[in-house]
């Protein structure tokens, strides 16, 4: 299992990841205009990387421009998923593994970023009861991209699971043979907020049948998840530990992120790993007796008093928590 | 034992970091005034933030008057431990030389007590004034306990904690690598394996860091550094207390 951290191109944030022991690097891509990752794009960053000491294997995510016409049955759909499987053959070529996507039609829903952690830290705060009240709101990355904004975007139609199924399972099915090809994994994000519907629009990936419902849709060693502890974690009724050797046991985990929530939907806060609700010794057991050997990255984390804009205090507590844990269980003989 | 983060005297900021990054201990490191009414107005701080006070370092003086006076100064604040090792080296006598070209310092400039003249006289006092004296190496043969640093164990640390002649009253976490300075988890010490041996000697005292490497963008007290060897060595006391 290798620990990771998200990263760009900021001589200073790698150096500090160099410096916590870390070898591997996550990263988005961004697409060129055409809607494709360009082949030379991804091999200069991975240079980039290498040049550090670092390996970049993830590209997390697909950016959702190149295939919100797929999310949502539009025209224009295989359009897009052909410049998808163009850079999937792009990313095989420049020796980069894994895709994550996810599926959230309105993306990342949150409603706090709330002080009421200890000491007054911030933690990122979900409440369904508030997110009904106030729809919009909630939308994680909205109006954060050029005007106007295609997307995430309020929902102008209602739509059902099983549409939203069709919609994945028909951009599957035109993918994952092709990142058979390319050698690359797909690793599909569960929906962060795990509620089954938001402003009419189904979310899909909440469960654990939805989680198995995506590896069975297309059967295939290149298709899987991107396991997201914290918003598994926060699946209503979910045993998260039992999920990773479950998941895990399939060989079905492509890419990991370590976040410990508090509570399940409909309310829940992202608190500091050692203080969660997830048993993170038997998690990192259960990877551990599962054989991941794929990356895991540290994700969101709590804000702590006089960080800076990429988080380094937080992130550094929980890297260092990641790594004592793997090392204690490979002391106690257990990982 | 008890996870402890060392503070710099009149940080208020470093008491609520120590908070958020889970430590319900703190000792804090006081260089000057050793009076009733500073370390007083210390403990109080502390304490209104929710925190203990669990200690103070680094009782530094030789002069033996001196330290008398501060070791009453603190049990009449209510202090329970000071220690007298001495801080670290400033940063800018390390060196680029450490895992990706962390700061770091070479071993012979860490964890030296300076030893005030007639030892047995300060602890005599300290035990009347409720204190606890710790010390590193021989000079806790003076009385009081030990400030241990933990890369001293080697290879065996239950045979080497059995050996010792004095109680741990702090467990000082730090590593290195040959002469020179390395992250807690990237040392010649293995520390999952020390603090399991800690568990099962019963160890009930301080579980501190010492100073970490000097990390990029990293501010002078080395906020990141000590997340860092938080995190570490809370996953790894919780790990072995789950064993």
């Amino acid at each position: 299992m290798e620990i990771a951290l998200q990263a760009g191109e900021e001589e200073e944030h790698l150096q500090f990841i160099r410096q916590l022991g870390l070898t591997h690097v996550v990263s988005g891509a961004a697409a060129a205009p055409d809607g494709v990752l360009a082949l030379d794009e991804l091999q200069r960053r991975k240079a980039y990387f290498a040049e550090r000491g670092l390996v970049w294997d993830v590209i997390e995510n697909l950016p959702p421009l190149c295939y919100d016409k797929v999310m949502f049955g539009q025209e224009g759909r295989d359009e897009q998923i052909e410049k998808v499987c163009q850079s999937i053959r792009h990313m095989g070529q420049a020796g980069i593994g894994v895709l994550q996507y996810q599926w959230m039609l309105l993306g990342g829903l949150r409603t706090e970023y709330s002080p009421t952690g200890r000491g007054g830290a911030r933690y990122p705060r979900f409440d369904l009861e508030l997110a009904e009240r106030m729809p919009a709101a909630c939308l994680d990355w909205l109006g954060s991209g050029p005007e106007p904004h295609p997307y995430p975007h309020i929902p102008d139609r209602e739509m059902d699971a099983e549409e939203v199924w069709a919609n994945l399972i028909y951009f599957l099915e035109r993918i994952v043979p092709v990142a058979e090809e390319a050698g690359v994994k797909v690793a599909a994000h569960p929906d962060d907020a795990p509620v089954p519907s938001f402003m009419g629009v189904a979310r899909i990936l909440i469960d654990w049948d939805g989680l198995q419902r995506v590896i069975d849709a297309v059967p295939s060693p290149n298709n899987g998840l991107g396991f997201c502890m914290g918003t598994i974690g926060t699946m209503a009724d979910m045993d998260t530990v039992k999920a990773i050797r479950h998941f895990g046991g399939q060989q079905k985990i492509f890419f990991a992120h370590f976040r410990n929530p508090r509570g399940q939907v409909p309310f829940f806060d992202e608190v500091f790993p050692d203080e969660g609700d997830i048993d993170m010794v038997e998690a990192v057991r259960a990877f551990a007796d599962v054989d991941y050997g794929g990356v895991i990255r540290i994700d969101h984390c709590p804000g702590v008093i006089g960080d800076n804009n990429h988080a380094d205090r937080s992130f550094a507590f929980q890297v260092g928590y990641l790594r004592g844990l793997v090392q204690t269980l490979d002391e106690l003989g257990g990982a | 034992m008890h996870i402890a983060l060392s503070v710099q005297f009149g940080r208020d900021d470093q008491l609520i970091f120590a908070q958020q990054l889970g430590v319900e201990h703190v000792v804090a490191h006081v260089e000057r005034r050793w009076d009733v009414e500073t370390l007083t107005a210390l403990k109080n701080r502390v304490e209104k933030t929710g925190l203990k006070l669990a200690g103070v370092e680094a009782l530094l003086t030789t002069d033996t008057q001196e330290a008398v006076a501060a070791v009453r100064a603190a049990g009449a604040a209510g202090i329970e431990l000071i220690s007298c090792v001495a801080g670290p080296p400033t940063r800018d006598q390390r060196q680029p030389t450490g895992r990706g070209g962390a700061l770091v310092d070479s071993d012979k400039t860490t964890a030296a007590t300076i030893v005030p003249q007639g030892a047995e006289a300060i602890v005599e006092v300290a035990q009347e004034a409720g204190v606890s004296i710790a010390w590193t190496g021989k000079s806790a043969h003076a009385g009081g306990g030990l400030d241990l640093p933990l890369d001293r164990l080697g290879d065996d640390p239950a045979a080497a904690l059995a050996a010792l002649e004095a109680p741990v009253l702090i467990a000082r976490a730090w590593n290195r690598r040959g002469s020179e300075q390395a992250f807690l988890d990237d040392g010649d010490t293995k520390l999952p394996r020390v603090l399991l041996a800690l568990k099962e000697a019963q160890f009930t005292g301080l579980l501190l860091a010492s100073p970490p490497p000097g990390i990029a963008g990293d501010s002078e007290w080395g906020h990141k550094g000590r997340a860092f060897d938080l995190g570490y060595l809370k996953a790894i006391v919780q790990t072995i207390q789950s064993h």
